[in-house]
């Protein structure tokens, strides 16, 4: 088990345990868990595996009922980040805990920065940050403002900040969840580099392709506890998932070929002009979607896909073009009118706008189609058949943790995810608009999407799937669209696409650089 | 006769309360706090001020004590915000108290009905030798004491502040309180000093009007100054930059509503200047999408009354997958967002 | 999160309390004690006490009448006019022999008014309506008759020629004042000018009261008529700063800036407040309009009360003129109340020619 026998580890963790009283949960369960100087281990699991409150335990956010850290060989008490950073474990979380209005070099050594006159000196923080970038790997522009930044840099600014407060053990919380293929590429040989330069990483993910580049040892969790440990190339992807769910999983989806039918939604010359805000909008989108076959919409996100299905589902009216569901022109119809007509959407924020979290699930179950006949008579609603739809949505969906009559925030992501999908496939809906659909869901919720999404193809809905998961995109559609800034690219036979070529075509087009530069028009005033 | 210097006499000294103000409004707001209670600081300041100086008959000590009332003020913001108090609701119930207060102190132990205008020396003009006797400069810095320069000087310091160390840590922690806490700043102590500095300043706005020359109280006689220094701190972008020439918007526009009745123009032109003048000024603020944005996050940070749904500011497109983070499974682990608000 | 939001319930209640507790002061007693034989009053404010004009002088009218009449009453403060018309009729529920009610939407009053007809009540001051039902009596006082005498004071001490007011907002309430100041002006010095600033409503600023009278001073005019509610404190610190003159309003001002203040045109909300009391209590209620002024004593100048801080305190050249003025102004006096001098009434007859004179378009 020990990987660098002989020498002390700089991390490990003796049997840490937290159990949370108020809701009765053993987060984490006797965790032992060694990390080696200059050594890269992978931390994987489903959400709600307790890899989180692990890493809390170490940056102070709750102190352990049992169990030691020692770093070093020392044991220490850590009681906030602070104390974390000051015996050398850096945090980089998935949100950002950035300054937007500060330099690169204001961000890195904010806390530590140096004085001239007791004024803060930038030159002298510019050249420090220049000089640890070069040294690194991590290249920024130190004088840059983080707010103008796309977030692949941004994330290095992050690391930059733990290296710069000498962290010697790095803690990466899903550090590719944010990135483009190229960048995340890009992170992992950086990685790779910081280990060779001596430093520790830990790094969370639950892409198993990535984990298996980037790590040399590989540790998983489930329910709080460590239920394997593997040396680099010694499991397979269907291994590590298996021990992660704990069954076997489906890592691509199960799809019998089946010959596209007619189009059934067209869309000509649709354009909505940027907000204000902002947000992308719409340039002349033109395509069709065919009965039974699923078009999967790739792109970095914000770069128009959000107001491609608000516009499709009538949420947003376009300035220009045709939206045409069967012989029905959606552009002058109003959200309820869209899915009278067959529409179904699965909102990308499940939390505000496919679900009411307030309400009962058997609410949230009709929301959509309580004034149908099916669940109203004479504008009275029918309890009785609203309560049977509900629970046989539990059923067959397996909704954990639910009942009709109670409100859906209880729900975890996923269970909330099967409730709205549950409501929106009910039906056979003609066309299936799926937003981000997995987005933060663990890897069992994804099989279960997934394998719904393939059912709806099957049963000859037309499905839209807008994903930022390249695999997912790869793994269930029969042809693929890129968006970028609001331009719609294809759609592409998926056999004409890989990785690299999908990759250049979400950071516009053939360009060489590995990402988009920022629009100086769109800058605005700072 | 000197009319323009006389205009700008005028103006400069309708300006400065609202300056203070303003700085005040800026420094909260850019410490991550919404301030609704300048009102109430200011005429605190105005109150306590008069009060001291005719008690010990030294101005000072009564501009002193007039900073000291807007920072406890602020020291009451600083404790409701850590306990989580919704600090507009606060600020408004305070707004409101702070002018019964000194009208029922007036009444019940100073004697006076609407006015406490006790036998004070204000504060003395300052004459620059060789200045005052120029027939232009004279007239404009007539009638100019040193509290007025102190205004001036605390808009200029408080952009050299803004450019230490510890004015970073002051901007760190109100733009991105969770990444100044993870740096190691204290952002409770931070917001805390911020506030008494906002509130001392506040309260010296309260004795320019009280001790600085008039040398009487009179009810609410901050007269709505606290909210117009919210308002041109709004219109100067929260910047240190632009407060003086914000704030002097409001300023002249009083001076010159006053000014421009000498020279035939109707009263019912005139009394629109200054509410013109804050009208044009909050529709130009409103108009700017990321200065609405961030006056939505600065109402979010100190109050839980929802204003409407508040969009990310996020990078200048095209931005690269901002996918937000999973949904950690709410019964299996407590949710360990860190608040700011400790 | 919902229990954050009931957290602040309990602090916006202390706030409310401390806040009644600042304001109501000394009036809940006075509320217990009415007993069935006692007269009682009820008093309506649009505000809280401490404006330094109307609302504090009705109170002191009725402090005035507990003394010397021996009735019994209580104060209610009705601060925003979407309040009244509720604070109104939760009054009349409480049966007080009459209800006193300056200053209140005309509206409301009314309405509460004719809906209950055996309720009687005062108005002070200050209704601008045309009727009024049975059961309401209400004070229309005369202020231009005196302004007139304050505006022949100035006209005959003013040293420029140039005589100026600062007055709180545009409106006849505020131009009764000024018109007839300015006809008393010209009564006593055709040739001086008279010049007037508005201060768009600020009543109680007296910083901007200070600038709008160090404007008028600067343009060489030598006494200011403050008609602005509070923001008239500014215009004497204004006078004192400037070693120049001022005319206070309402109530007596002359010993709020001693030798500057020369006199002050006063509209006793006091006296009519004590008035409708004093005749509800003999059974001399009637209702209407009471148009009264000087003859009545509840509109005068300071020194026809025996103000003598002029005389005493103020510069030797002016404050020897007073005696002379005095007897001046009470012939003065005597004429307007015989009929003959007619002063423009800027708020009840605009339209007359006097008022014409002066250039004020109707």
């Amino acid at each position: 088990m020990t990987p660098t026998s002989g020498e002390t580890p700089r991390l490990e963790l003796r049997g840490l345990r937290k159990y949370f009283a108020a809701s009765g949960v053993l987060a984490v369960a006797d965790v032992s868990l060694e990390v080696g100087a200059g050594e890269v281990v992978a931390l994987i699991g489903e959400n709600g595996t307790g890899k989180s409150t692990l890493m809390n335990l170490l940056f102070g956010v709750h102190s352990p009922d049992a169990g030691t850290i020692l770093v070093d060989g020392t044991e220490v008490q850590i009681r906030s980040q602070q104390d974390a950073l000051r015996v050398g474990l850096g945090m980089v979380h998935q949100h950002f805990e950035l300054v937007p209005s500060f330099t690169v070099a204001q961000n890195v050594l904010l806390g530590r920065e140096p004085r001239r006159l007791g004024f803060y000196d930038d030159a002298a923080a510019e050249r420090r940050v220049a000089e640890l970038a070069a040294e690194t790997g991590f290249t920024v522009d130190p004088r840059q403002v983080v707010r103008d930044l796309p977030i692949g840099t941004q994330q290095r600014v992050e690391i930059l900040k733990s290296l710069a407060a000498d962290a010697r053990l790095l803690i990466l919380d899903e550090p590719t969840a944010v990135l483009t293929p190229s960048e995340a590429d890009d992170l992992v040989l950086r990685v790779r580099a910081l280990a060779a330069s001596g430093r520790s990483v830990v790094f969370i993910s639950h892409k198993l392709p990535e984990v298996q580049a980037v790590a040399d040892r590989i540790v998983v969790m489930r329910r709080g506890r460590v239920v394997g440990e593997f040396a680099r190339g010694e499991a397979s992807d269907a291994e590590l998932a298996r021990l992660m769910v704990g069954r076997d999983v489906l890592l691509t989806a199960d799809r019998a070929e089946q010959a596209p039918g007619a189009p059934i939604l067209e869309l000509a010359g649709v354009s909505v002009p940027p907000g204000a805000d902002g947000s992308t909008g719409l340039d002349d989108v033109t395509f069709s979607l065919h009965a039974g076959e699923i078009v999967g919409l790739a792109g970095v996100s914000g770069n128009g896909q959000d107001e491609l299905v608000e516009a499709i589902a009538a949420l947003r009216t376009p300035a220009s073009g045709t939206i045409r569901l069967d012989d029905v022109e959606l552009t002058r119809r109003t959200p309820a009118g869209a899915r009278a007509a067959g529409l179904a959407h699965i909102a990308g924020d499940r939390m505000h706008v496919g679900l009411n979290r307030l309400a009962t699930l058997e609410e949230n179950a009709v929301s959509t189609s309580f004034t149908s006949r099916a669940f109203a008579r004479a504008g009275v609603i029918r309890r009785r058949a609203r309560r049977a739809f509900a629970q046989r949505l539990i059923d067959d969906y397996e909704v954990r943790g639910a009942a009709p009559g109670r409100p859906v925030g209880s729900l975890s992501g996923g269970n909330l995810q099967k409730v709205v999908i549950g409501r929106e496939l009910h039906g056979s809906p003609r066309v299936v608009l799926a937003n981000q659909p997995t987005r933060g869901l663990d890897v069992g919720s994804i099989e279960f999407v997934h394998k719904a999404l393939s059912a709806a193809r099957a049963a000859g809905s037309g499905v839209l799937l807008v994903s930022t998961e390249l695999e997912e995109i790869m793994a269930l559609s029969d042809r693929v669209a890129v968006m970028f800034d609001g331009t719609l690219l294809g759609p592409f036979p998926r056999s004409e696409l890989d990785r690299e070529r999908l990759g250049r075509l979400m950071t516009g087009g053939a360009a060489a650089t590995p990402f988009p530069l920022a629009d100086p028009a769109s800058g605005g005033l700072r | 006769m000197n009319l323009v210097a006389d205009f700008l006499n005028s103006g400069i000294r309708l300006t400065v309360p609202i300056l203070f103000a303003a700085i005040a409004s800026l420094l909260s707001a850019r410490a991550g706090v919404l301030n609704l209670a300048i009102e109430s600081k200011v005429l605190a300041g105005a109150f306590v001020g008069i009060l001291v100086a005719a008690g010990t008959g030294n101005t000072l000590l009564g501009v002193l004590a007039a900073a000291a009332s807007g920072a406890l003020i602020g020291a009451l913001l600083a404790l409701a915000q850590r306990l989580g108090v919704d600090l507009v609701v606060l600020a408004i119930g305070l707004n409101i108290l702070v002018l019964q207060l000194t009208v029922y102190l007036m009444r019940s132990y100073l004697g006076g009905v609407g006015t406490y205008s006790p036998d004070l020396e204000t504060i003395p003009p300052l004459t620059i030798p060789g200045i005052s006797d120029l027939p232009f400069l004279g007239a404009l810095l007539s009638r100019l004491n040193w509290s007025v320069y102190l205004a001036f000087f605390a808009a200029i310091l408080v952009g050299i502040y803004f450019r230490t160390r510890s004015g970073r840590h002051l901007l760190a922690v109100g733009e991105a309180p969770i990444a100044a806490a993870s740096a190691g700043l204290s952002v409770g102590r931070t917001q805390t000093l911020t506030l008494l500095a906002a509130g001392a300043l506040a309260g010296i706005g309260g004795a320019y009007l009280s001790v600085g020359d008039l040398g009487l109280f009179t009810r609410n006689m901050s007269a709505d100054r606290g909210w117009i220094g919210i308002t041109a701190a709004l219109l100067a972008l929260n910047k240190p930059a632009f407060i003086v020439p914000a704030a002097a918007v409001f300023g002249f526009a009083s001076a010159a509503s006053i000014r421009l009745q000498a020279f035939d123009v109707p009263a019912s032109v005139t009394q629109f200047i200054p509410q013109g003048a804050a009208f044009v000024a909050l529709v130009l603020v409103g108009l700017r999408a990321k200065s609405r944005g961030s006056f939505l996050r600065l109402w979010s940070q100190s109050s839980r009354i929802p204003l409407g749904r508040l969009r990310e500011p996020g990078p200048p497109r095209p931005e690269p997958g901002a996918a937000p983070p999973p949904e950690s499974s709410r019964v299996e682990e407590p949710s360990s967002s860190r608040s700011p608000r400790g | 999160m919902s229990r954050q939001r009931i957290a602040l319930v309990p602090l916006s209640a202390l706030a409310v309390t401390a806040l009644l507790a600042g304001c109501a002061g000394g009036s809940a007693d006075d509320a217990a004690a009415s007993g069935d034989d006692t007269f009682t009053y009820a008093l309506i404010t649009p505000g809280a006490a401490g404006d330094g004009g109307y609302i504090d002088s009705a109170i002191a009218g009725v402090e005035l009448a507990k003394d010397e009449l021996g009735v019994e009453g209580r104060l209610v403060e009705a601060e925003s006019v979407s309040q009244q018309e509720g604070v109104i009729r939760s009054t009349v529920a409480t049966q007080p022999d009459i209800i006193l009610a300056p200053g209140l939407d005309p509206e409301a009053l009314l309405a509460v008014a004719e809906e209950n007809p055996d309720q009687r009540f005062g108005v002070p001051s200050d209704i601008f309506v045309d009727e009024l039902p049975d059961n309401v009596q209400a004070f229309a006082i005369n202020v231009h008759e005196s302004s007139f005498l304050g505006g022949y004071i100035a006209g005959k001490m003013t040293q420029t020629k140039k005589v100026g007011a600062v007055l709180g907002i545009e409106a006849p309430g505020i131009d009764q004042f000024y018109y007839g100041y300015m006809q008393g002006v010209l009564a006593a010095c055709p040739d001086c000018t008279v010049t007037s600033t508005y201060l768009n409503g600020e009543f109680s600023d007296p910083a901007v009261g200070q600038e709008a009278a160090l404007a008028l001073y600067q343009e060489g005019n030598d006494i200011i008529y403050a008609v602005a509610g509070l923001s008239g404190q500014g215009v004497f610190t204004a006078a004192e700063q400037e070693g120049a003159y001022a005319i206070g309003v309402d109530s007596n001002q002359d010993g709020d800036a001693p030798g500057t203040v020369i006199v002050s045109v006063m509209k006793r909300v006091d006296q009519t407040t004590y008035n409708l009391i004093e005749a509800a209590l003999n059974d001399e209620f009637e209702s209407g309009f009471v148009q009264a002024g000087m003859a009545e004593g509840v509109s005068g100048i300071s020194w026809a009360d025996g103000s003598t801080v002029f005389q005493e305190e103020g510069p030797e050249e002016l404050a020897s003129l007073v005696p002379g003025l005095t007897s001046e102004v009470e012939g003065l006096q005597q004429q307007i109340l015989d009929g003959e001098i007619e002063v423009c009434d800027a708020l009840n007859d605009p339209s007359s020619d006097v008022c014409a004179e002066l250039g004020l378009a109707s």
